[in-house]
C-alpha cells in the first residue's frame, strides 16, 4: 500500500511533503506522549531557537499593530504606517516636514518610502497580513483538508477515489497560475478574499498529506483490533485516526505556511493583493522597486523581513517534522 | 458606424502659426487619445495653480544634457549642426507591446505609434509650429464651409511591396477605416461621408459637416496613416504581423513581446532638406519593456540605445544617472498639453453632485501628488488641458480652478452629508464612498495613496482604492453590460494632446448615451469617449461651433468657455502636467531636427513618440 | 504492466478533461467585456457591432456548449485565435515555449551543477562545519523568493555593475549563442537558486541513507577510495530521485516562471500570459493554462510510469 509518490503535489514544498509522508510511514501507534514546552526548547537547535524568536517577534509585532490601531487609536508607541510625513496636517493647514525615502534616522529607524511613510512601521504592520492569511490558510488546510484526508484514507473506495481525483486535478494546475486566476476574478481583493482564496488553494495539499497519514495509520494493529471488536468507524476516525494524523498535519503546517507567505508575497508583488495602503511587504518591494537607483535599502528592508520570515518557518517546520520522524522512527 | 459626435474640427490653418514656439504636440495620438488611451493616470485631484504655470521657464530651450533646472525643460526642437552620417541600428525600449500595427484597426498607444511611423507614412503631419503640413498629400484644401477637402498626393510613391500610391488607394482604404475598430470612431468623429479618387493623386474628402480642422484628423494614425487597401482586404490579421506602408523601414521580423525589427527602405520618397536619402539608420528595432525602472537599467546597461517613458518618475531617475553619475544618455523631454490626472462618473452617486467633485478637488493637493509621481521639478500643476505655453492656454480658467483648499472642501462636504437631500441615499451625517481607482504602476499608487490620506483626513470620506491593469481600467470606464457608461467612480486618466482642441477635446463632450442625447434634443448624437458622462448644452454647442470657424480668436473664446465650465463643474480632476522623454545614447541624434516634405522642423517628439526617418548615430 | 499504463492513461484523460473544464469556467468568469477588448477604445459602440460580435465569439451560447465547442477545436491543436494580436494561441506558445524551456532547463542544469556536490559534500561530510555551512546555505537560498532574488541580481549585474543586460531575450537562432546566454544567465540564476536548494537536500538525505547501506560499508573495507564510492555507489541511487523531481519541477517550473520572465520581459509562455491577463485575451488566457496545465498532468504521468518501471513495488498499486 505503499504511499503514492508525491509526485503529483503542487508546488507546496515538494522536498519537505516527500519527507512528511516517509516520517508517517512509521507511524505512532502509542499515544502521543505528552512533551513539555521545557523539553522541546532544550533540544532545539540555536538557529531554531533565533528562527522562533523572529517569528515570535513578528507576530508579536504584528498583533501590537493591530491592536494599536483597532483599540488604542494609534496611541501606542508605533507610528501609523500610512501617515505620509510630507502631508498635510489639518490642525495647522500646513504640509508635514518629512521627505521620501530618507534614510536610517532616529525618528524614522529604517528610513520613509516614495511617499514619506516610516518604513519600520510599515514592516511591522506587514507582518499583519502574513500572519492571517497564514492563519487562515493553515485553518482551512487542517480542518478541512486535514479531515477530508483522515476520511478518506480510512475509508477508502469511491469517496477516496472521488475526493484524490478532484484533489488531483486541483494539483495539477501549477499553484500560481491558478491562484493568479482565481485572484483576479475578484474585482475587489481584501484580506478576506485573499486569505480565503489561499485557504482554499491549500486544501488539496493537505488532503493528500492527511490521507497518506491516515492510510498508514488506518492499517496498524490498534486499528484492525478496535475494527475487530466491533467500535463504531466514526469513534474510530475521531478517536484513533485524526488524533494521529494531527502531529504530522501541524509539522507540516510550518512548511506550508512557509510557501503560503512566499504565494502572498508574490501576489502582492504583482499588486493582486490585499487593497492599499493596507502594508505587505511584497507591495513595500514593488513600490520601493522603482526607486532601487537612488535608495536600495528600501527594498532591501521588506526583502529581508520577507526572506527571514520564510527561512524561521522553514527551520522550524523542520524542526518539527524531524522530531516526529525520529520519534516514529523509534518505534 | 452611424452616429457621428459632431465634432468638428478646427482650423488647423489658424492655429498654425500660433501655437506657440516649442510646444509641440502630438499628432497622431490623439482623439482618442485624448481621452484615452495611453492612458491612464493616476492621480489626485487638486491643484493649485498658485505659481501658475507662468514661470515656468518653459520657454529656455534648457539644452538636454546639462540643465536640470526645475520644471518643464523641453527639448528644444532645432536643427541638429552635427554632420549626419549613414548606417547603424537603434534598438529602442517601448513601455508595451503593441497590440497590433494596423491603423484603421488597433488601438494603440504611444508605443505602438512609435513602431507605425517607422513603417507608415502620414498624409499630414505637424511642425515645431504645432501647425498641419503636408507630408504624403502635396496639398490639401477646403471649400468654404470646410464641408469638401481636396488633397494632392506627392507622385511617384510606392508601397513597400511595390504597389503605386495613388487617389484610388487612398479611396480604397475609405471602406476599411470605416470597419475597423479604430477607424470606424475616427470616421465617425470627423463626420467623414466619402472619400472619392477626383483624378489620378487628387482625393476628394466629403464631410457632413465643416470641419475646419480636418487636416488635425489626417495627422492621426487611424485616418491619416497610408496602407494597402488590397493587401488589408486580403489578409487583415497577417498584416498585423507584417504591415506594408510608404514609411522609411520595412517590416523584417515580429516577434511579439520581444522585439520587432524594421530595415532601411532603399526606395524611400522623403529626402532631407539637402537632398540626401533617407533614412539615415540600417535598421531599428522596438522592444517592450514593460518595467519603468528595467526600462531604464536597459538603457543605462546598453542592452538599448533608445527608450521611452511617460513617466516623470522615470524621468527623474534617468535625469540623476545622467546629472550625478555621469551616464552618457540624452534625454529628450517633452511636457506639451499632456496633463494626468483623472475624472468623476458623474452618471454615479455621490460624484453627480457637484458639491462633491468640488470638495474632492479642493481636497486634493497637486504639489504633494507630483512629488508622489516622482515629478516634483519636472512637471507643473496643471488648471486646464493646455499648457501655460500653448496659445489655447487662458489665465482666467487658471485662476478659476479651484485651488487646494482643505477646509474649503470640507465645508463644501459638509452641506452635501448634511443635505437630507444628498444623492447617494446614505442617512444625514454619514460619509460618502470613494473608489479610487489607478492602473498599477508604482507611482501611480503612491500618488493615490497621498489622495487617500487626505480625504480620509477630512472625516467624511471613506476611501476605496483599487488598482486594474491598464487595458481592464480603460474596459472599466468603457463598460459594456450597461450600455458603455462605464463602472467607474473616480477614475484615473490622462488628458489633452498636442493636437488641435477640436480633435482632443470635442469628443468629451458629446452626449454619453442615447437619453441624454434625446433629452438634448440631439438625439442620434453619442460619444463613446464621453468618459466623465458629463454633458452640458452650453459647452457641447461651444464645442461645435469652434468647429465652424477657423478664427482663432473666436475659438479661443469657446474654448475658454469650455474650460470655465469645467472650473466650475469640475467634471474631471487633475494631477499636473505630464512630461514624457524618449532617452537615447548621447550618439544617437536627430529626434528634435526632422523635416517635413517643406523643409520645415517636425513637431520632434511628442509624447515620447519618435519620428526615426531622420535620426543618425554619430561617431 | 500494460495495466498500469492503461490506468494511468486513464486518469490523465480524466484529469485532463477536469482541468480544462475548471480553466474553462474559470476564465470565462474574468471580469470585464471582451468586446471592449476587441473594439479598442477608438471605435464607435454600434449595438449591431456589439452583438455580431458577440455572436461571433458564440459569447451568447449556453456555457457547457461553449466548453464543448473549445474542447473540441482545442483536441486537434486549434486554441483559437487571440482577441488582440490576432495570433494563432497555438503558435504563439509554440514560439515562447523554447524559450520558457530554455530557462527552465537552464535553471535545473546550473541548480545541478551546483547541487551535486553540496549535497555530496554535506553527506560526507555529515555533521562537520562543511555540512552545516552548506546547509545554512541552502536553507537560506530555499527561503528566498525568485522575485527577491531577481531584483537584487538585476540591481547588482544590470544597474551597479553594468556586467549584464537587465531585460528582453536574445534569441540563440539571430544572436547567436553568446548573446542568447547573456540575457538568460541572470533569469535562470533566480530560477535556479529554489531548484538547487531543493536538489541539494535531496542528494544530501539520500546519500546519508545510501552511505549506511551494507554494499557502501563492503566497497569501504575493500578499500576502495572515498571518492571513487561517492561517485560510483552511492551516487546513483540518489539519480533515481533526482530525476523524480526534477520531472516534477520542470513542470512547476514552466508555470513558475511567470514571475520571473515578466521581472525580466523575457518573451516566455508566461509573460504571455501576464500580458493575455492584463488585456483580458480570454482566448490565450485559456490556451496558455490549459497547456500549462496539460503539460505538468503529462509529465507527472510518466513520471509516475517510470517510476513504476524502475520500482516493481509500486506496480502493484
Amino acid at each position: 500500500m505503499a504511499i503514492t509518490n508525491s509526485s503529483t503535489t503542487p508546488e507546496f514544498p515538494r522536498d519537505r511533503l516527500s519527507n512528511v509522508s516517509s516520517a508517517v510511514a512509521g507511524p505512532t501507534d502509542i499515544a502521543p506522549k505528552r512533551t513539555t514546552f521545557r523539553k522541546i526548547l532544550r533540544s532545539m537547535p540555536l538557529r531554531v531557537k533565533l528562527s522562533s524568536l523572529w517569528l515570535v517577534l513578528i507576530v508579536f509585532g504584528a498583533i501590537y499593530a493591530k491592536l494599536d490601531v483597532a483599540w488604542f487609536g494609534g496611541s501606542l508607541p508605533l507610528q501609523d504606517p500610512n501617515i505620509q510625513t510630507n502631508g498635510f496636517i489639518r490642525e495647522t493647514g500646513q504640509f508635514g516636514t518629512g521627505q521620501p525615502i530618507e534614510g536610517m534616522s532616529t525618528s524614522h529607524w529604517l528610513g520613509t518610502d516614495a511617499i514619506a511613510r516610516d518604513t519600520f512601521a510599515r514592516i511591522v504592520h506587514g507582518g499583519w497580513v502574513s500572519l492571517v492569511v497564514v492563519v487562515v490558510s493553515a485553518c482551512c488546510g487542517i480542518m478541512i483538508g486535514g479531515f477530508l484526508g483522515s476520511l478518506v484514507g480510512f475509508v477508502r473506495g469511491r469517496v477516496e477515489t472521488f475526493v484524490m481525483a478532484t484533489v488531483d486535478v486541483i494539483l495539477a494546475f501549477p499553484a500560481l497560475v491558478l491562484l493568479l486566476a482565481m485572484v483576479s476574478i475578484f474585482e475587489v481583493r481584501n484580506l478576506f478574499v485573499i486569505s480565503a482564496v489561499i485557504g482554499v488553494l491549500s486544501i488539496p495539499a493537505y488532503t493528500r498529506v492527511a490521507r497518506a497519514n491516515s492510510l498508514a495509520i488506518s492499517s496498524r494493529e490498534f486499528v484492525t483490533a478496535a475494527r475487530a471488536i466491533g467500535t463504531k468507524p466514526s469513534r474510530i476516525l475521531f478517536r484513533e485516526i485524526i488524533p494521529n494524523v494531527l502531529p504530522t498535519l501541524l509539522a507540516y503546517t510550518m512548511v506550508a505556511a512557509a510557501f503560503v507567505v512566499v504565494v502572498e508575497g508574490s501576489l502582492s508583488f504583482l499588486g493582486l493583493s490585499v487593497q492599499l495602503p493596507t502594508p505587505t511587504w511584497g507591495n513595500m518591494i514593488n513600490q520601493a522597486r522603482r526607486d532601487i537607483k537612488i535608495n536600495v535599502a528600501q527594498v532591501m528592508w521588506p526583502s529581508l523581513a520577507l526572506t527571514l520570515t520564510v527561512l524561521s518557518l522553514n527551520q522550524v517546520g523542520d524542526f518539527f517534522q524531524q522530531r516526529r520522524e525520529i520519534r516514529g522512527s523509534n518505534l | 458606424m452611424r452616429r457621428r459626435g459632431l465634432y468638428r474640427a478646427v482650423a488647423f490653418l489658424a492655429a498654425a502659426g500660433l501655437v506657440a514656439g516649442a510646444c509641440g504636440g502630438s499628432d497622431d495620438s490623439a482623439p482618442a487619445d485624448t481621452t484615452e488611451e495611453s492612458s491612464e493616470e493616476a492621480e489626485a485631484p487638486a491643484e493649485e495653480p498658485a505659481d501658475e504655470p507662468a514661470d515656468e521657464p518653459a520657454e529656455e530651450p534648457a539644452v538636454e544634457a546639462g540643465d536640470e533646472a526645475e520644471g518643464d525643460v523641453d527639448t528644444e526642437i532645432v536643427e541638429e549642426e552635427t554632420a549626419i552620417e549613414y548606417g547603424g541600428s537603434v534598438s529602442v525600449g517601448l513601455e508595451a507591446e503593441a497590440t497590433g500595427l494596423r491603423p484603421w484597426e488597433d488601438t494603440c498607444s504611444s508605443p505602438c505609434y512609435n513602431m507605425m511611423v517607422a513603417v507608415y507614412d502620414k498624409l499630414v503631419e505637424q511642425t515645431s509650429s504645432g501647425a498641419y503640413s503636408p507630408n504624403v498629400a502635396e496639398s490639401i484644401s477646403a471649400n468654404e464651409d470646410f464641408t469638401v477637402w481636396t488633397m494632392t498626393l506627392r507622385p511617384g510613391i510606392t508601397f513597400h511591396n511595390g504597389v503605386e500610391l495613388t487617389a484610388q488607394t487612398i479611396a480604397d482604404m475609405f471602406p476599411i477605416q470605416q470597419a475597423g475598430a479604430a477607424g470606424s470612431g475616427a470616421v465617425s468623429a470627423a463626420n467623414l461621408v466619402s472619400v472619392e479618387a477626383t483624378g489620378d493623386l487628387e482625393v476628394t474628402y466629403t464631410l457632413s459637416q465643416g470641419g475646419s480642422a480636418f487636416p488635425a484628423s489626417l495627422a492621426r494614425a487611424p485616418l491619416g496613416m497610408v496602407f494597402d487597401p488590397a493587401a488589408a482586404a486580403a489578409d487583415s490579421e497577417g498584416y498585423s504581423m507584417a504591415p506594408i506602408g510608404t514609411g522609411p523601414f520595412v517590416i523584417d521580423s515580429r516577434d511579439l513581446d520581444n522585439e520587432t525589427t524594421f530595415v532601411r527602405n532603399d526606395n524611400y520618397w522623403a529626402t532631407d532638406p539637402d537632398g540626401n536619402a533617407l533614412p539615415y539608420l540600417d535598421s531599428i528595432s522596438f522592444r517592450p519593456i514593460p518595467d519603468e525602472g528595467t526600462r531604464l537599467d536597459a538603457l543605462l546597461s546598453g542592452t538599448i540605445n533608445a527608450m521611452q517613458t511617460l513617466r516623470q518618475g522615470t524621468i527623474r531617475d534617468a535625469r540623476a544617472a545622467r546629472d550625478d553619475d555621469g551616464a552618457d544618455i540624452t534625454l529628450w523631454e517633452f511636457q506639451g498639453n499632456n496633463l494626468g490626472g483623472g475624472m468623476f462618473n458623474v452618471l454615479v452617486p455621490p460624484f453627480d453632485d457637484v458639491r462633491v467633485r468640488r470638495a474632492l478637488v479642493k481636497m486634493g493637493s497637486q504639489e504633494q501628488t507630483i512629488e508622489a509621481l516622482g515629478g516634483t521639478g519636472i512637471s507643473l500643476p496643471a488648471t486646464q488641458w493646455f499648457s501655460p505655453d500653448s496659445p489655447w492656454w487662458s489665465e482666467k480658467v487658471a485662476e478659476a480652478w479651484p485651488q487646494f483648499d482643505f477646509e474649503g472642501g470640507v465645508e463644501i462636504l459638509t452641506e452635501y452629508i448634511n443635505d437630507p437631500e444628498r444623492s447617494d441615499g446614505k442617512a444625514v451625517g454619514e460619509s460618502i464612498d470613494v473608489e479610487l481607482s489607478c492602473p498599477p504602476d508604482p507611482t501611480l499608487i503612491a500618488a493615490m495613496q497621498v489622495s487617500e490620506q487626505l480625504y480620509t483626513a477630512s472625516g467624511l470620506v471613506n476611501v476605496t482604492l483599487t488598482n486594474f491593469d491598464q487595458q481592464t481600467h480603460i474596459g472599466i470606464a468603457l463598460g459594456g453590460e450597461n450600455g458603455f457608461v462605464g463602472d467607474h467612480k473616480m477614475h484615473c486618466w490622462r488628458w489633452g494632446s498636442d493636437d488641435d482642441p477640436a480633435v482632443s477635446l470635442n469628443p468629451a463632450l458629446a452626449p454619453p448615451t442615447a437619453e441624454i442625447a434625446e433629452a438634448a434634443g440631439i438625439p442620434g448624437v453619442v460619444s463613446p469617449l464621453n468618459f466623465p458622462n458629463w454633458f452640458s448644452p452650453t459647452a457641447f454647442q461651444a464645442a461645435v461651433a469652434a468647429n465652424q470657424t477657423d478664427d482663432f480668436e473666436t475659438r479661443f473664446g469657446l474654448y475658454e468657455s469650455i474650460m470655465l465650465e469645467f472650473a466650475d463643474q469640475v467634471p474631471v480632476y487633475y494631477s499636473g502636467h505630464t512630461a514624457t522623454a524618449i532617452g537615447t545614447d548621447t550618439n544617437v541624434l536627430g529626434l528634435n531636427s526632422w523635416h517635413l516634405p517643406s523643409g520645415e522642423l517636425g513637431i520632434g517628439f511628442p509624447a515620447a513618440e519618435g519620428r526615426w526617418a531622420e535620426v543618425f548615430i554619430a561617431s | 504492466m500494460g495495466k498500469v499504463i492503461a490506468t494511468r492513461f486513464a486518469r490523465l484523460v480524466a484529469t485532463l478533461l477536469a482541468v480544462t473544464f475548471l480553466t474553462f469556467s474559470m476564465t470565462a468568469l474574468l471580469p470585464g467585456d471582451p468586446v471592449n477588448a476587441i473594439l479598442g477604445v477608438d471605435a464607435v459602440r454600434d449595438p449591431e457591432v456589439v452583438a455580431k460580435i458577440r455572436a461571433d465569439l458564440g459569447l451568447d451560447d449556453p456555457f457547457l456548449v461553449r466548453y464543448v465547442n473549445w474542447l473540441g477545436d482545442a483536441a486537434t491543436g486549434d486554441l483559437g485565435r487571440s482577441y488582440i494580436t490576432e495570433q494563432e494561441v497555438i503558435t504563439t506558445i509554440s514560439q515562447r515555449l523554447p524559450v520558457t524551456a530554455q530557462l527552465a532547463f537552464m535553471a535545473i542544469i546550473m541548480a545541478l551543477i551546483l547541487a551535486i556536490p553540496i549535497g555530496v559534500l554535506g553527506a560526507y561530510k555529515q555533521g562537520k562545519w562543511q555540512d552545516s555551512t552548506t546547509s545554512a546555505g541552502v536553507q537560506v537560498a530555499l527561503s528566498i523568493p525568485n522575485f527577491i532574488i531577481g531584483i537584487f541580481l538585476i540591481w547588482l549585474f544590470s544597474v551597479r555593475l553594468g556586467w549584464l543586460p537587465a531585460s528582453n531575450w536574445n534569441r540563440i537562432s539571430t544572436d547567436g549563442l553568446v548573446e542568447n546566454l547573456k540575457t538568460a544567465i541572470l533569469p535562470a540564476s533566480a530560477l535556479a537558486m529554489t531548484q538547487m536548494a531543493i536538489f541539494s537536500r535531496l542528494v544530501r538525505s539520500d546519500m546519508i541513507a545510501t552511505l549506511q547501506e551494507n554494499y557502501i560499508l563492503a566497497a569501504r573495507s575493500k578499500g576502495l577510495s572515498d571518492r571513487f564510492i561517492l561517485l560510483r555507489h552511492a551516487l546513483r541511487p540518489s539519480s533515481l530521485s533526482l530525476m523524480t523531481i526534477i520531472g516534477i519541477n520542470f513542470g512547476a517550473l514552466l508555470g513558475g516562471t511567470v514571475i520571473i520572465e515578466t521581472l525580466f520581459a523575457i518573451p516566455g509562455v508566461g509573460f504571455r500570459l501576464i500580458n493575455a491577463i492584463n488585456q483580458r485575451d480570454i482566448i490565450v488566457i485559456q490556451g496558455i493554462t490549459v497547456f500549462i496545465a496539460t503539460a505538468y498532468v503529462v509529465i507527472n504521468t510518466i513520471v509516475d510510469l517510470l517510476y513504476a518501471v524502475v520500482d516493481p513495488r509500486i506496480r502493484k498499486r
